[in-house]
């Protein structure tokens, strides 16, 4: 009963516009000095202290910093070039570019916001200028910046695997498959719209174009590459990756593109502070959470409760997507996390579900939340560049969730496309 | 009109400690992470650089969430309250300044009783830095996000005025932003 009335509290705060971090504390704290004593918040206190200094979280500020020195390092613009020259030939070509780019470049720097912004206000009004609707470019900028959130490397999925308990490089392999998925069906929804608008061509393909872009490019592609790369063949963890990102986007930006000052430069790390500050402060107090869900044993009610209505996985995996897409249309992708993974773990591994496996899942029904008024920061950046209606965009955007929703379902129910991979690697 | 021209110069004296003190922390556990994977490479790892990043992080996270708070950039959900009456606009702003600080009093208070406990105990890895020197980023990180909250308060009270929310804000500056240097790189790359 108490826990009922701390989660309707929690959402009351949350609500009212208590910060999420704050509110889920306060109620974990108000819960906890209810069914103790008053002397439960100097234990509150060390969780919050331990929550916030745990080692598998020391990628998150420096994949932070490294996303910060590429929104300001001019890294962005000659990946949209490289990308352009690929693809740029297609019919509608420069929305391939938008789906391209993104999945190099989104969802890294702890602000989805300042992703989507660095690369829409690019990418849109260019958009614009070659005769695409406004709707249609901030929809495809939106929903391909949110596709980034199961492509590596990813913050979301940095969260999740500290809070579950589970190799970050697994997880990052996961996503490669799903993600290439999404970013297939993006592509075809984008000649689908380009034939019927009959969207323009960029230039001509030419190999000589490609390697002068690519030349261009190097340096800056050498990045997403060095990191995968350094993931994929186990050469570093997931930290270690985050840290060479950081040694390259500054190596780049200073000495070889040389458009990086000290003015941007500090910029670049003050960014950096506010978005792992931000993200941080709601894993600290979700460690207080945590504590009081484990001392009330909601997991363990939760779980058995599902388990009620039905024992079958595939049930029960349906009903936990339709609870994330609800908490994922109200919650931004962090806390979504953070609120979700303590509750519904225990039940994962009693049902024998692989939490890499749910840890993919998790993250697609975040890139939908992101695309899903009333929280959908990503999709308002990008509707206010486009300085079009979000509910016009919306209209458009809802076949790009739905090219989300189809992969959900296929990586919900054929496991395989997540983990085999992962076996496939680590055998 | 006096008390918010001081706070508003408090703030700002506010503002350049916590971000001093942030991307100071920011930089050294770069510096230490960086440095423990060449480190290991070359055979001999920094054998307190897991411990250290790990507190460190811990001080990004409170004295970073206390610039944060100046800044009135943490994840909310401003959309709601923003589209009420001023009335109850201003009321929940009240309700919602009082949750906040409470919970960082709290949490102050907690930190603070928490270091008499540690008495002489250090870090495993360097034993002569005192637990209670690591730990002293929970009491002052949210002592500071109080001060902080209180010093930006002007300023949100302006926003519940105007009916708008802090998210609104972040994405005009982030789109601001963005332009600026969309359009520096395009003059640089020229």
């Amino acid at each position: 009963m108490i826990s009922l009335v701390i989660l309707v509290l929690l959402i009351a705060l949350v609500m009212i516009n208590v910060p999420i971090g704050i509110a889920i504390g306060s109620v974990a704290l108000a819960g906890m000095v209810y069914t103790s004593d008053i002397d439960t918040i100097y234990n509150a206190g060390l969780s919050m202290f331990e929550g916030a200094s745990k080692f598998t979280l020391l990628s998150i500020p420096l994949f932070v910093f490294a996303g910060s020195l590429m929104n300001t390092g001019g890294i962005s613009l000659r990946l949209i070039n490289f990308v352009n020259s690929l693809v740029g030939f297609v019919r509608g070509g420069l929305s391939m570019v938008n789906v391209g780019v993104s999945m190099i470049f989104a969802e890294i720097s702890g602000s989805a916001v300042a992703d989507v912004a660095a690369l829409g206000s690019i990418l849109i009004p260019a958009m614009k200028k070659r005769g695409y609707s406004s709707s249609f470019s901030a929809a495809v900028t939106s929903s391909s910046a949110s596709l980034a959130v199961i492509i590596p490397p990813s913050l979301p999925m940095i969260i999740y695997g500290a809070m579950a308990d589970v190799s970050i490089t697994k997880l990052f392999i996961a996503g490669i498959v799903s993600g290439l998925m999404g970013a297939a069906g993006m592509f075809a929804l984008c000649y689908y719209y380009a034939v019927k608008y009959d969207l323009p061509r960029e230039e001509a393909f030419s190999f000589r174009k490609v390697w002068k872009a690519f030349i261009d490019a190097f340096w800056a592609l050498t990045l997403p590459f060095a990191i995968l790369g350094g993931i994929l063949s186990g050469l570093m963890t997931a930290t270690e990756a985050a840290g060479i990102a950081v040694v390259l986007a500054l190596l780049i930006s200073i000495f070889i593109y040389k458009e990086m000052d000290i003015k941007t430069f500090y910029k670049a790390l003050v960014d950096s502070v506010s978005g792992t500050s931000v993200v941080m402060l709601l894993v600290a107090t979700s460690a207080v959470l945590g504590l009081f869900l484990t001392e009330q044993e909601v997991p363990q009610a939760m779980a058995s409760g599902i388990l009620s209505i039905s024992e079958n996985k595939y049930v029960i995996l349906m009903m936990l997507n339709l609870m994330l897409l609800v908490v994922g249309i109200f919650l931004h992708g962090a806390a979504a996390i953070i609120l979700t993974v303590p509750i519904v773990l225990p039940l994962i591994h009693q049902l024998g579900i692989d939490p890499i496996h749910f840890g993919i899942m998790l993250a697609l029904n975040i890139s939908i939340g992101q695309q899903t008024p009333p929280v959908a920061s990503v999709l308002i950046t990008a509707c206010s560049i486009a300085k079009t209606d979000i509910w016009k965009v919306t209209k458009v955007n809802i076949s790009f969730i739905a090219v989300l929703f189809t992969v959900l379902m296929l990586v919900t129910y054929i496991p395989a496309l997540s983990i085999g991979f992962v076996d496939y690697m680590y055998n | 009109m006096l008390i918010k021209v001081n706070l508003d110069k408090i703030s700002r004296i506010l503002e350049t400690i916590l971000i001093s003190i942030s991307v100071t922390i920011l930089s050294v556990l770069a510096i230490i992470i960086i440095t423990s994977v060449f480190t290991r490479y070359l055979g001999s790892s920094l054998y307190w650089a897991d411990e250290i990043s790990s507190n460190l992080l811990a001080w990004l996270t409170f004295y970073g969430s206390a610039y944060c708070a100046l800044k009135r950039s943490h994840m909310g959900f401003g959309g709601l309250v923003a589209s009420m009456s001023l009335i109850n606009r201003k009321f929940l702003f009240v309700l919602s300044e009082v949750i906040v600080i409470g919970f960082f009093v709290t949490m102050a208070w907690a930190g603070y009783y928490l270091l008499d406990i540690y008495g002489d105990e250090t870090l495993t890895s360097l034993t002569w830095i005192p637990l209670k020197v690591t730990q002293s980023a929970l009491p002052i990180g949210a002592a500071l996000f109080v001060a902080a909250q209180i010093c930006s308060m002007p300023r949100a009270w302006d926003m519940v005025m105007k009916g708008s929310s802090a998210e609104d804000e972040e994405i005009e500056e982030a789109i601001r932003d963005a332009k600026k240097e969309a359009a520096q790189v395009m003059e640089a790359v020229k």
